[in-house]
């Protein structure tokens, strides 16, 4: 599906939202910001989720993922600016970094032992435990499939 | 994408789950993937990434295996 400039338009503002508050956008924030109606901002948002450029909550349509932020609590957090957001998985935690271009800190929990790990980013370098691995399940054309689990 | 200690934490969280494994890449290489993926995610020229453009990036960081490839289904 071909998305139109507002789309992309509405798109860069819940990203620009996000960031600046922490959270995710609600329909009516977005609709102050991009001056549309509701019912607009819940149609472009649903090809917005078609086009893989967000990911709505399967069962409430609201906003669940817009990469590599995450609209609900994870194990991996990173605090850019004065907020504290959560990112989808450990690749996110640092794509959050790289898109805002800002020295950020890290918390994450390892699966299973739930061991509490902190890296940051200062100055566009990791400082971060050498023996940190992160391990993609799935490959690539898989991803796609079932966006939660991946 | 989950973030281990080890290999051996990897084997055993295979093992406790059932989930495939993958592969897995040292975090200061996905710092490396990330800039390359997400330097300009909010930038309001943004309009995706094309499969070609995906392709280059991971190449870009040497992921050359099929695992990093998407295909026409």
């Amino acid at each position: 599906m071909s998305l139109s400039e507002p789309d992309w338009q509405l798109r860069a503002n819940i990203y620009k939202h996000w960031i600046d508050n922490g959270v995710a956008p609600e329909l009516s924030d977005l609709a102050t910001n991009v001056g549309l109606t509701i019912a607009e901002i819940q149609s472009s948002l649903e090809r917005l989720d078609s086009a893989h450029q967000l990911f709505l909550d399967p069962q409430t349509r609201n906003i669940r993922m817009a990469n590599p932020l995450s609209a609900i609590p994870t194990d991996y957090r990173v605090k850019v600016g004065k907020h504290w957001v959560y990112a989808n998985c450990a690749w996110d935690t640092l794509g959050i970094v790289a898109m805002v271009r800002q020295d950020a800190i890290i918390e994450a929990q390892l699966p299973l032992s739930k061991e509490p790990v902190i890296y940051q980013v200062k100055s566009g370098e990791l400082m971060a435990d050498d023996s940190l691995l992160v391990h993609f399940s799935l490959p690539v054309n898989e991803w796609y499939d079932d966006l939660i689990h991946t | 994408m989950l973030l281990f200690r080890a290999e051996e934490n990897i084997e055993e969280w295979v093992r406790n789950t059932g989930e495939k494994r993958g592969e897995y890449l040292t975090l200061q290489k996905v710092w490396e993937l990330s800039q390359m993926w997400y330097h300009n995610r909010m930038s309001p020229d943004y309009r995706g990434l094309t499969v070609e453009e995906v392709h280059a990036i991971f190449e870009s960081v040497g992921l050359t295996s099929s695992f990093w490839k998407f295909y026409d289904n």
